[in-house]
Order: structure tokens, then C-alpha cells, then sequence
């Protein structure tokens, strides 16, 4: 005679669901400990150039959807696309999926913005087309929210370049923004000096300029080169917020 | 939960594993996005462009920035529904 036990069902395994319980409290006690730079960096939204900003929010458990942010994109590109509503983002006929060299990385290239972004897919993790696809309409949603996030102003924006770009060069950046709504952007720049480090600068037209250490190059963008850049954003924040009010430090936007 | 919520319940799992990938597959009405490897804030875009097709409604930018898991999912689209 066989004896045979009941086994429990996969999902409701008890070491599954101690694991899973396990995660749930790590991920609450990372979120409690990290309240603070959370609602900072929730504020702030990266316009590209390349993926050190947005990485950085996610080292400190801040995902927001952003279409630029994991982008390499340029102030030129940035300011037309704004005067156009950014018309075109979405086209299908815009997008080429290519091969990252490095890590077998769909590499999502926009033609509009002469720019690669991640896709974040692995080369046989799914077929091409359907990567394609599934990029196409991360675009049409990312677009509207975009448009609606500028009108209202519900962000500060940053823009940091390795690639040198001038003070006039990010004004104009400000103005395209500050002709959709009520924007502030950040624009980080390298400094010249030691003694300009994590300084931050509020221009007369609200464009606010920081000097920071380091960025990170554009072939280790996936990695955060200063430890600069929390203060130089509670500055900028507070630059902000003193202005008109809006960015609060107690809670986010 | 009623049958509507249950139905809802289903059909947002198939669209969470669809767009999540293979890594979804142990789903249930209380997964955040964060127990999940891969459903970063690239995936949950393409779940939240699933759901305005498939339940034919549409989010606006504050609540994308509030999805966070199935829980949150599900209040969004009682909420695009108006409820």
C-alpha cells in the first residue's frame, strides 16, 4: 500500500510564502528607512541625456514612469519636441530595435531624437517584434503623461550633460518647458572649481543651476558618480519651494 | 469580492504575467511590484497600456505614478470607472 501525502499547491507553499512574507518586511523597513529621499527624489523627474539620474532613483526605490529618462537625448532635440508637443514620440515608424554590444540589450533607437534608450530586454527574452511593440505603446502612454505632467508643472525637471552645453543652450531648455506650464528645470553641470561643488544657483528667469563633482560617463550611465547629488537637490528644492511655494519638503508632489 | 471583482481580478493577473514576463508567475490579488523581479516602472507602464484596452479606460498621470502592485492596479480601475 502507497501512502501518499497532500502536497501543498506551489503558490501556497509555506517556504514560499515565508519568502515572500521575508520580502514584503525587507522592502517596508527599505521604504521607512529611505522615506526621506524618496519624497526628494519623487519630486524630481530626469530629461535624459543619459541614465545616471534615473538610476539613482531607483537605488533609493523611486521607479516613476518617465519617457526620457532612460533615454539619450540632448538639449537641441529636448527643445523641439517640446515646441511640437512632442509629436512623433509615438510613431512606430521612429523606432528600431538594435543590439547592445555590451550586455545582448535590446537597445530601443528613436529616429525623432537621433537617441538610444534601455528596454531593459535581454536578446532571446522575447521576439524582437513583439519588444518592438511593447516599446511603441510604453511611448503613447508615457507621451500623454508627459504633456499633462508639463502643463501642470507637477515635476522638477534635470538635466545633466557630460557634453558640454551652455548657459544659454539651458535657458533655452527652461523657456521650452516654461512654455507648457509652470516648470522648473535643474540643469547640473560639472564645476569648474572644487570650491563650486554642490552649489546651487537660482537664475532670474527660476532656471536653477548646480555644480557637482562628477557625472557619470555616458558608458557607465547605470551608475551614480557623486555623492553630491542629494543635497544639491534638497537645495534645489528649496530654491523651488521658496519661489512659489510648490515641492514642500514634507510630502511629495 | 464579488464576481465582477473576481472576473477583473483574472483578467489583470493574465495581463501583469503577459507584460511582466515570466517572472510573474506566482500572482495573487495582494502582489506588490516590488516582490516581483522585472516589474520595474518599464513594465508597469506596459500593464497600465494593457489595462486602458482591455478595460476600456484611461489613467491619468497621478494615478500611473500610484500603481505600485495588483492591489493598487485594481483601485485605479475602479477608479477610471468613475467609482
Amino acid at each position: 500500500m502507497t501512502i501518499t501525502f497532500p502536497t501543498p499547491a506551489f503558490d501556497t507553499h509555506p517556504l514560499l510564502l515565508a519568502r515572500r512574507a521575508a520580502r514584503r518586511v525587507k522592502w517596508a523597513v527599505f521604504q521607512y528607512r529611505n522615506a526621506a529621499n524618496i519624497r526628494l527624489l519623487s519630486q524630481f523627474e530626469s530629461l535624459g541625456d543619459n541614465c545616471e539620474f534615473a538610476s539613482l532613483q531607483k537605488s533609493c526605490g523611486v521607479d516613476l514612469p518617465g519617457i526620457f529618462k532612460w533615454m539619450g537625448t540632448s538639449v537641441s532635440s529636448l527643445v523641439e519636441t517640446l515646441d511640437n508637443d512632442l509629436a512623433g514620440a509615438d510613431d512606430i515608424a521612429n523606432l528600431r530595435l538594435e543590439v547592445h554590444p555590451g550586455n545582448a540589450e535590446h537597445i530601443l533607437y528613436h529616429r525623432l531624437y537621433e537617441a538610444n534608450s534601455h528596454t531593459f530586454a535581454l536578446v532571446g527574452s522575447d521576439e524582437p517584434e513583439k519588444i518592438l511593440q511593447r516599446q511603441h505603446r510604453r511611448l503613447i502612454l508615457l507621451k500623454r503623461k508627459f504633456l499633462e505632467d508639463v502643463r501642470e508643472g507637477r515635476r522638477i525637471y534635470v538635466f545633466r550633460s557630460l557634453r558640454p552645453v551652455s548657459e544659454d543652450e539651458a535657458h533655452t531648455l527652461h523657456e521650452a518647458l516654461g512654455r507648457k506650464g509652470p516648470n522648473t528645470l535643474l540643469w547640473v553641470r560639472p564645476a569648474s572649481t572644487a570650491g563650486q561643488v554642490g552649489l546651487v544657483a537660482r537664475r532670474a528667469d527660476g532656471l536653477l543651476v548646480a555644480d557637482i563633482d562628477a557625472l557619470a560617463a555616458y558608458e557607465t550611465g547605470m551608475t551614480v558618480a557623486s555623492r553630491q547629488w542629494a543635497p544639491i537637490l534638497r537645495k534645489a528644492r528649496a530654491l523651488a519651494h521658496a519661489h512659489d511655494g510648490r515641492f514642500p519638503s514634507g510630502r511629495a508632489a | 469580492m464579488t464576481l465582477l471583482a473576481v472576473t477583473d481580478l483574472d483578467r489583470l493577473l493574465d495581463l501583469v504575467r503577459e507584460n511582466v514576463g515570466t517572472q510573474a508567475k506566482a500572482l495573487g490579488p495582494f502582489t506588490r511590484a516590488a516582490q516581483v523581479r522585472g516589474w520595474d516602472s518599464v513594465a508597469m507602464v506596459n500593464v497600465l497600456f494593457a489595462m486602458e484596452e482591455a478595460f476600456g479606460v484611461e489613467f491619468n498621470s497621478a494615478q500611473m505614478e500610484r500603481a505600485d502592485g495588483v492591489p493598487t492596479l485594481l483601485k485605479l480601475l475602479h477608479e477610471a470607472r468613475g467609482g
